[in-house]
């Protein structure tokens, strides 16, 4: 019976973990904080990369929120309505909130970020997340603000909350040059100092508008690129909390009593996508062949040591966005059929590109190359920098391009972007006037099952066509000592630093 | 004469150090496509483009860019980084301590073993203690030194677990951390420049011991310890002082390599941080101090050398 | 050095001194050790498919981390591939970038060492000898960074990295041989019958010349595949999945935990083959050229 008892309340602990509990926080002290990579541009427009947004997700804050358990909240906007039109939303702004150079924040910041941020000229690859360069932004009164956009978005207040390239800056921030180099915004840390890549220092505000918090006083930020270094610093007690954690230390970590590792499905998925503008590609089936061909749950295993999901569709079972719908199970037979109705019976060679630092990436290009090579296709990978990645990518020369979608909270987040004839992302050419039409027609609704209907039609067909073949959704780890409290590790892998505190 | 000689020195390391300022110069010129282009990525606008390349002062003549770079450098500002815009000059400042203190220590382990070891195996020539010692420098400049930290790591992290495997805490902050955090990156580098310094002391002992006049001290009846003491490590002093320099330029190598495994924050990994981050102006800044300080410490063993022996000087020149 | 050798020398080193020097080189007991082991190198780097017990890529998914056993003489890596068969690809890539990397080098570097030796134009030879001295002034492993950074990461640009930060050993190692015969009378003679310079230097001095050359490209060699399998550990030579010495040793750090393995075998690997071209250098030297001191 006490057995039990201290099972269930170890069981609570447990769940609770992120609300730490019944303890009241203390306040004061400098957090430790190992990064995975060196942050990039801390301007929200420019910043592309996960390194430069859980930075600015300490000094940024957003109209909206998603709170610890992914629900949308009111942040800087208290209310929101949308047009019966459905093209102009207005949010109103709580009063009283400052900037950290002291001055209030009133609805002519939002207008001045938001319209940087769709500017044709700032170039920022967000803007289509308040629709792009057509929207118009505007200001009614000191807190009210409208966005009108081209065509309805349904889910314009959780696109508000995705990431911190919405988030609603001061003027101020700007230099000369027209570039941002330390934002100013109205969040709960200002960045005080920064060492070139090396080292960054977040100072906690004590006029800030949410009461209490931080508890930090401090946190100091620097990167450890290398994964086996990031762990053993935090083992060795160098840093307090790092990023992430390199998978195949899990259990290592697990059972180090100076560790605490944190797990959250993540809204993410990794896949590689295949030119449907070229041979064989073009050929649906041999397209499906692929997918039929290649072992997810192995690929699960061997690229991140199995701290994932093997998934057939962009969505994992983490987001109320799932669909089950999932064809392919692993059936040589049926590929090597397939490849023979396309007339590739024999096989062909293609390139699967991946980006020199993204390991997982790697290693599961690895084990593709080994499952496909049993249907007669020869794979080589090409693993070159990120920036002609990139290039190659924008220019359609490649045959395969592997890697993750990250910070996807909303269903259309897994669709619209990447998949509609003639977006930004749509790399792989493909086009389908019945998956175009769902995914416009997503946009315009507000009810939860009437969008789920669409988007799993949608998702039927994208799955089916397969220009994406998809391999699996990872899990969020984060890892901190454990007198490090209040952490939430999120599925969206928001770094929230404001309700941390340190038991010491 | 003394004094032509090292303004002939002088003369010729500032030459190098204008060389040397061309080709770091040259980084940035030489990157193909436009370095602006490569910093902002590629949804940069035309216009952020016209004024990264103001700010990196590409829209100017070769000549003018180099000129106005050089006089800036020679003023100590070495511009500021691409990517978080702060100014270069205080983070190498910053960064460059870690390397020395690194270089320095590694040099002293290296020399406590070379020393020894190298004396020995000089006085007992073909004895078990001279052929260990030659295996073992042969073995040691074999090593990579990123396998040698891996090894050390293996070994004293990973399984007696008495040393921390990485990270810095700066000396003036608290000694001790910082002796445990520089104590296997400088065994790494000291073991590797051990092995090299053990041939040389070996062979300077040999020749210095076959001359005259050590003979001739002998045979005024001093013992033989004084003999090996005075008149042979003396004269070997020559020798050491140049291996010394030697040293400095393939340890200074062999620490920045060490830096980045055992992730030191100084000059070796801010360049490999710089070069994965297309921070230019930062590469250019790292690698101009290093060349720097390679030819001032080569210049440095050189006017040591002549003044304790002014006769090589000259044949030299 | 006296004239009756020195006119021999004329065509090259004559057949006699040539058995001289492979007579010297066999008695040198490390020289024929050195020998040995590259030898035993070049075989693997040119029949290791046929040789390596398993594919290098291929994948046993269900032995990963395994310890060397018969199946796996040295064990499998995080894929449950074959670490000897891996180690011996590996060495393919190892000796290309040496022999291309050190190619340039010594194919640059002698060309403008000899041009600076033998050029009657001071500006010349010290504009050459001056730009080595740059060079010189970077530490080698930085420079090689350095021209990655400009150049981008891969294998190419590594090897065009090391090729010039070797450059001017070559050069002031062939001045300096240019300097010492370019008065001998054999040269005097082919200028006085009125060989182009261009003539003289390749028929008349590169022969002679070469041995503290050829001495060099050894030892260089087993520093370029240092500096490759270093440049490699850092992600910027040789990329995944080609297998690397380095970058298996870079891999290894990732799993400590799982197998100490990955971590020893191929830094073993390396250091054979930088004591094989070391040795192998050593006794080259002492056979074909023993006026030079061990002075490295």
């Amino acid at each position: 019976m006490k057995r039990l008892v201290i099972a269930l309340l170890l069981l609570s602990l447990f769940v609770t973990s992120g609300l730490a509990a019944a303890q009241d926080p203390k306040e004061g002290g400098t957090l430790r904080a190992a990064w995975q990579a060196p942050w990039e541009s801390l301007d929200p427009h420019f910043a592309s990369t996960e390194a430069s947004f859980q930075v600015l997700n300490n000094v940024l804050e957003t109209l909206t929120f998603f709170d610890d358990e992914m629900n949308l909240i009111p942040w800087l906007a208290e209310t929101w309505s949308r047009s019966d039109d459905g093209l102009t939303w207005t949010f109103v702004l709580q009063d009283g909130v400052t900037f950290s150079n002291g001055r209030a924040l009133t609805a002519a910041d939002v207008v001045w970020s938001f319209s940087r941020l769709v500017d044709p000229e700032t170039g920022s690859g967000n803007a289509w997340r308040i629709g792009g360069a057509g929207t118009v932004i505007e200001a009614v009164d000191d807190l009210t603000v409208t966005i009108t956009t081209e065509s309805p978005i349904a889910n314009l207040p959780a696109s508000l909350a995705a990431n911190k390239s919405v988030a609603v800056l001061a003027k101020e921030s700007l230099e000369d040059d027209g570039t941002i180099q330390v934002p100013i915004g109205t969040g709960p840390f200002v960045i005080s100092e920064v060492e070139g890549t090396t080292r960054l220092v977040l100072t906690a505000r004590d006029d800030y508008w949410q009461a209490g918090v931080p508890y930090l006083d401090e946190v100091v930020i620097t990167p450890i690129t290398d994964d086996a270094a990031r762990d053993l610093a935090l083992q060795g007690g160098e840093v307090d909390w790092i990023f992430t954690i390199s998978p195949q230390n899990l259990e290592t970590l697990q059972n180090d009593d100076g560790v605490v590792v944190a797990l959250a499905p993540r809204l993410s998925y990794d896949y590689f996508g295949l030119n449907l503008t070229k041979a064989p590609f073009d050929d649906v089936r041999v397209r499906q062949a692929i997918a039929y061909a290649i072992d997810r749950e192995v690929i699960c295993q061997f690229a991140f040591f199995g701290l994932c999901e093997a998934t057939q569709g962009p969505t994992g079972s983490g987001t109320p966005w799932y669909f089950p719908y999932a064809p392919y199970d692993r059936d040589l037979d049926k590929a090597r059929a397939l490849l023979d109705e396309a007339g590739y019976g024999d096989g062909f060679e293609m390139e699967i590109m991946t980006a020199i630092g993204f390991d997982e990436t790697l290693r599961g290009a690895q084990v593709v190359e080994q499952q496909l090579d049993e249907v007669g296709i020869d794979v080589t990978i090409d693993n070159i920098e990120f920036g002609e990645w990139l290039d190659r990518e924008a220019a359609g020369e490649f045959d395969a391009f592997m890697l993750s979608w990250l910070g996807l909270t909303d269903v259309e987040d897994y669709f619209y972007l990447q998949h509609r004839t003639g977006n930004t992302f749509n790399f792989t050419g493909f086009s389908n006037e019945r998956f175009d039409e769902l995914v416009d027609q997503g946009r315009t609704i507000d009810d939860f099952d009437e969008r789920y209907a669409v988007y799993e039609e949608a998702n039927q067909i994208l799955v089916d066509e397969a220009p994406y073949i998809y391999m699996y959704v990872k899990a969020e780890v984060k890892a901190y000592a454990p007198y490090v409290k209040g952490f939430a590790t999120r599925s969206d892998s928001a770094v929230n630093f404001w309700t941390v505190w340190l038991d010491q | 004469m003394n004094t032509r000689f090292i303004i002939q020195r002088l003369v010729f390391s500032l030459l190098v150090v204008l060389g040397v300022t061309v080709v770091v110069f040259m980084i940035i010129q030489l990157v193909p496509g436009d370095p602006a282009r490569v910093s902002l990525g590629q949804q940069a606008t035309e216009e952020n483009l016209r004024a990264r390349r103001e700010r990196l002062g590409l829209n100017r003549p070769l000549y003018e860019q180099y000129v106005s770079w050089v006089t800036n450098a020679a003023q100590g500002d070495l511009g500021k980084s691409l990517i978080t815009n702060q100014p270069i000059g205080p983070q190498i400042a910053d960064r460059l301590p870690t390397t020395l203190q690194l270089a320095g220590l590694a040099l002293l382990i290296g020399m406590l073993i070379a020393f020894p070891l190298g004396i020995i195996s000089a006085l007992r020539p073909g004895t078990i203690i001279d052929t260990v010692a030659t295996f073992v420098s042969q073995l040691g400049v074999a090593v990579p030194d990123f396998w040698m930290s891996i090894l050390l790591v293996l070994l004293f992290s990973t399984t007696l677990d008495w040393l921390p495997p990485s990270g810095y805490t700066p000396i003036t902050e608290n000694f001790r951390d910082w002796l445990e955090h520089m104590i296997l990156p400088a065994m790494t580098a000291g073991f590797i420049s051990a092995s090299i310094q053990t041939r040389f002391i070996r062979s300077a002992m040999l020749e210095t011991l076959r001359q005259n006049y050590v003979t001739t001290a002998r045979a005024k009846g001093l013992r033989e310890r004084v003999v090996v003491l005075r008149h042979s490590l003396r004269n070997a002093l020559i020798t050491i002082v140049t291996i010394l320099g030697l040293q400095m330029t393939a340890l200074l190598s062999a620490v920045v390599v060490i830096e980045i495994v055992f992730v030191l924050p100084g000059l070796g990994s801010l360049t490999l941080d710089a070069v994965d981050a297309r921070d230019y102006p930062l590469v250019q800044g790292t690698v101009l101090v290093m060349a720097i300080l390679v030819t001032t410490i080569n210049l440095g063993v050189d006017i040591i050398y002549f003044l304790i022996d002014p006769r090589i000087a000259h044949m030299e020149q | 050095m006296n004239n009756i050798l020195s006119m021999r020398e004329q065509d090259g080193p004559a057949p006699g001194l040539l058995a001289e020097a492979l007579h010297r080189f066999v008695r040198h007991r490390l020289g024929m050790l050195g020998a040995l082991i590259i030898g035993g190198l070049i075989v693997v780097a040119i029949f290791g498919p046929s040789l390596a017990p398993h594919e290098p890529d291929h994948m046993n998914f269900m032995s990963p981390f395994a310890d060397p056993s018969r199946e796996f003489l040295l064990g499998t890596d995080d894929f449950g591939r074959d670490i000897l068969s891996r180690i011996m690809y590996g060495a393919r890539v190892s000796l290309k970038v040496g022999f291309i990397s050190v190619g340039i080098a010594a194919t640059i570097g002698t060309t403008l060492g000899m041009i600076a030796g033998y050029t009657r134009k001071r500006f010349i030879d010290e504009a050459i000898m001056r730009s080595m001295d740059v060079l010189l002034a970077f530490p080698t492993i930085l420079l090689a960074i350095a021209i990655i950074a400009i150049l981008g990461k891969g294998v190419t640009n590594a090897m065009i990295a090391i090729g010039i930060v070797y450059t001017p050993i070559f050069a002031r190692i062939a001045r300096g041989e240019v300097l010492r015969i370019k008065n001998e009378d054999f040269v005097q003679a082919a200028r006085a019958l009125g060989s182009t310079d261009a003539a003289i230097l390749v028929r008349h001095i590169l022969p002679n010349i070469l041995p503290p050359i050829i001495v060099e490209t050894s030892l260089s060699l087993s520093f370029a595949i240092l500096a490759e399998a270093a440049l490699s550990f850092f992600g910027l030579g040789t990329q995944a999945p080609d297998p690397s010495w380095g970058l298996m040793l870079s891999e290894s750090r990732k799993f400590f935990n799982n197998s100490i393995w990955m971590g020893i075998f191929p830094g073993v690997a390396i250091m054979l083959t930088v004591m094989g071209f070391n040795f192998l250098g050593d006794g080259l030297r002492d056979a074909l050229d023993p006026r030079m001191k061990n002075v490295r």
